[in-house]
């Protein structure tokens, strides 16, 4: 079965201003759709965003390698005052971060506005 | 040409035997004065027998035949008529010197001597002519060969069944209504007769030539057999004879035959070196394709491209240039001395280089060369050069050069490009090729690599007095990252391990063999299941790229104490069937290598769970609950649960066996390294007390 990565994960970007961004993920992430999304993360990086929240309600699937793209941001967005947060998750995704234990690196939030919130508040994980 | 194969000299022995019998007879006959006897009967019908033999040959033959092809086909047809041409020359001379001996001695046995040599030839005649026009039409093959073939069938049944009754109830003792027929058939022999058309006009211009020669004389040579015929005629004994009718007919035939190959070839002459020319480039083209098709050598079709370049250009030098790591060069030419040019042709490449020609371009004058575009001297005058493409990407060029001025036009030009689409397909193609044999090496490489990975894998689970333990590992790839492995603390003290390390394939497989290591450096000081993941987690946290973290699963049993030490770091619950039911191993635990030590045990929970005889626990690795199946499902732990409740099993080879059916049935498409171990504990009460 062979699907071009846009079919496989699309990413829609909402820049709020200058360091907030929302992305929104939809479709599976996996091994294979995991380095487009890499490089979609790096682009809004470079142009200055420093605060990313995921939307992740419309994705339907994740693997262990697809969480591991968060995992290759956060720790250099952190120590610039930055972070990664998550909001929307459904049921099933959310399973699998609580089995790897991402719940206990990142926030869950249950929606997106809520998440701008814990932004503004400056509410952020460090490395520490 | 396997048409000419047909007069093999069985077919050609028979019909001259059959020839030389009817003339030897027909002579005793007229020479001894005797009456149209039973023996005459029966040579009749042993011709009539020959021809149908012939026949029955030839429509057997035609099956084998392959198609000659329309500009092959003047060739054969030239063949053909070359025999015919003998015979008729052979037949001219006997009359000759008939004309000879009459001339000096005047006989009736000479006049009747001559008469039964025209006779005899009449029937070589006819029989040659059935053979060669069957010949004709099986290898035509093409439009109007059945109509033509029918007309043919009724012409020659028509002779067969008139002689046959004409002889036994001398019915048709008049022979203008056979002779009408014949007239009718012969009508439309000749309307159908050749498409002469489609081959004459495509003929070489040498092959014209002989045609027009050849049909030339063959006209004259059956005029003079014809009018012989008629001659013969006044005063002959056996009008129903058919020998003459037949004959005649079918030289009239061939008359009307050969006038209008004359015809066509005449009017074909002129043009026959555009013709020859465009047939040139047609056979070229196709030749090249096929060629391309077949993977052959690339430097052999840059030669087979400026030869042919060279001679459709009428005889104009071509060369090819190629981009080599920046530079142009001249890596094949034709009718043009790579060493003797050398000078011109490193000029005009840089000239070439410089200006970057982006389009095809034709070069027509001297003025043109000085001014518009390339600017040096040289003993041609006209250009043709066309860029070659490959990926979008200027490759090189295909340059025709000819000394007059104004000699290439639009159609060269036309013909020159499809030569260059064809050559950057085989430039593509063998671009492929590399890389395949490039992948076909990698493959191999990584062929070695799964071998040194399967080789970390315990050989088999270790031989244990309290557990049976199953095992099955597929990786997705040639090399994976899922891995397990046993360690016997003591014997009563079993620690089993099994993980992933997120991602698959090469990079998966070499962080496999980092954790084998750290595994095996700390396998011989495990106070517990936690304190050996929280020792991991330190050996590899930092150490590794972020994107990779690692779960693990670890089943630690004290069989003295009857229990288990279970801890999951992100690694999908085990589970464990008791005789209650199934339940999930459900602790809190990170991945290793996400956190730094002090967070990753922190959030690090074991579980102590007390087993039973006959218990089993089941390990995994995502890759198993996560196969999907049709319309995207996955397979998800609560199946796997359900399969382990419903089948019947006896012991963990069993249970293995039902969990690998299951999924195999359930998902074709398996896209992640599967692992799973089955353990089983025994009945081992006895033992222990």
């Amino acid at each position: 079965m062979f699907r071009l990565m846009e079919e496989k994960l699309s990413i829609r970007k909402e820049k709020l201003n200058s360091q907030l961004e929302i992305i929104y993920l939809k479709g599976i992430l996996d091994a294979h759709s995991a380095p487009y999304l890499e490089s979609s993360i790096g682009d809004s990086i470079l142009s200055g965003a420093s605060y990313l929240i995921f939307n992740l309600k419309e994705l339907e699937y994740i693997s262990s390698a697809g969480l591991g793209v968060f995992m290759a941001f956060v720790e250099d967005l952190r120590n610039n005052g930055g972070d990664i947060k998550f909001a929307e998750l459904n049921e099933k995704i959310y399973i699998i971060f609580e089995l790897l234990g991402f719940h206990l690196i990142f926030d869950i939030l249950n929606s997106t506005e809520q998440a701008i919130d814990y932004f503004n508040q400056k509410k952020l994980r460090t490395n520490e | 040409m396997k048409h000419t194969k047909i007069f093999e000299p069985t077919t050609t022995l028979i019909f001259f035997i059959i020839v030389i019998l009817l003339f030897f007879s027909d002579l005793t006959l007229v020479l001894f004065g005797l009456e149209y006897t039973i023996v005459w009967k029966f040579l009749e019908y042993l011709f009539i027998l020959g021809i149908l033999l012939l026949i029955i040959f030839l429509i057997k033959k035609c099956f084998s035949i392959e198609l000659v092809s329309s500009t092959k086909f003047a060739g054969t047809f030239l063949e053909s008529t070359k025999s015919l041409f003998y015979l008729l020359i052979f037949y001219l001379a006997l009359f000759t010197l008939f004309s000879i001996l009459k001339f000096y001695f005047s006989s009736k046995f000479l006049y009747l001597f001559e008469k039964e040599v025209h006779f005899a030839f009449s029937s070589a005649f006819s029989s040659f002519f059935i053979v060669s026009q069957l010949c004709w039409l099986i290898s035509l093959k093409r439009k109007n060969t059945s109509k033509f073939i029918i007309a043919f069938l009724v012409y020659l049944l028509t002779y067969v069944v008139f002689t046959i009754f004409n002889l036994e109830f001398e019915l048709f003792n008049d022979s203008t209504l056979i002779d009408k027929l014949f007239v009718l058939a012969g009508i439309l022999l000749i309307f159908f007769a050749f498409n002469m058309k489609t081959w004459i006009a495509i003929a070489s211009r040498h092959t014209l030539k002989r045609i027009l020669l050849f049909s030339f004389l063959l006209f004259v040579l059956l005029a003079i057999f014809v009018k012989q015929d008629f001659r013969f005629e006044i005063g002959l004994s056996y009008a129903n004879n058919f020998y003459h009718h037949f004959s005649r007919t079918l030289a009239i035939i061939f008359i009307f035959t050969f006038i209008r190959a004359f015809y066509l070839a005449a009017i074909s002459l002129p043009l026959s070196r555009i013709v020859e020319k465009k047939v040139y480039e047609v056979n070229s083209l196709s030749y090249l394709s096929k060629i391309v098709r077949n993977f052959t050598n690339l430097d052999d079709i840059c030669k087979v491209i400026t030869e042919f370049s060279y001679y459709s250009m009428n005889n104009s030098p071509s060369w090819l240039i190629f981009q080599n790591i920046g530079t142009f060069e001249v890596i094949s030419s034709y009718g043009i001395d790579l060493n003797e040019y050398s000078y011109f042709l490193n000029n005009f490449t840089k000239q070439l280089e410089l200006k970057e020609i982006k389009l095809p371009k034709i070069i027509n004058s001297s003025e043109d060369l000085n001014y518009s575009t390339l600017n040096f001297k040289s003993q041609f005058q006209s250009y043709c050069i066309v860029p070659i493409y490959v990926n979008e990407k200027l490759y090189g060029y295909l340059v025709s050069a000819n000394k007059t001025e104004y000699f290439f036009d639009e159609d060269d030009f036309n013909l020159l490009s499809s030569f260059v689409e064809i050559l950057s397909i085989a430039i593509e193609n063998s671009i492929l090729m590399k890389e395949t044999i490039e992948k076909e090496k990698f493959r191999k490489e990584l062929m070695i690599a799964r071998k040194i990975q399967l080789s970390f894998l315990p050989k088999e689970p270790p031989k244990n007095k309290y557990v049976e333990i199953a095992t099955f590992v597929q990786p997705s790839e040639e090399v994976g990252g899922d891995f397990y492995d046993f360690i016997e603390l003591s014997p009563d003290k079993l620690l089993i391990l099994v993980g992933d390390v997120s991602g698959k394939g090469l990079g998966a497989a070499l962080y496999m063999s980092l954790l084998k290591g750290i595994i095996f450096a700390n396998s011989n000081q495990i106070s517990s299941a936690k304190d050996f993941l929280i020792r991991i987690n330190d050996s590899l946290f930092s150490k590794i790229d972020k994107q990779i973290h690692i779960t693990i699963s670890v089943l630690f049993f004290d069989f003295k104490k009857q229990n288990v030490e279970f801890v999951r770091a992100g690694h999908f619950p085990a589970l464990i069937k008791k005789e209650e039911g199934i339940e999930a191993l459900n602790s809190v635990g990170i991945g290793i290598s996400l956190l730094k030590s002090s967070i990753f045990s922190e959030n690090l929970k074991s579980k102590e769970i007390n087993f039973g005889f006959g218990d089993y626990f089941i390990l995994y690795t995502d890759g198993l609950v996560e196969i999907l199946g049709n319309k995207n499902i996955m397979i998800g732990i609560e199946r796997l649960k359900q399969i382990i409740e419903k089948e019947v099993y006896s012991n963990a080879n069993e249970l293995k066996e039902k969990i690998i059916d299951y999924i195999n049935k359930f998902g074709s498409n398996i896209d992640d390294d599967v692992t799973l171990l089955v353990v089983k504990i025994k009945n081992y009460s006895n033992i222990v007390n």
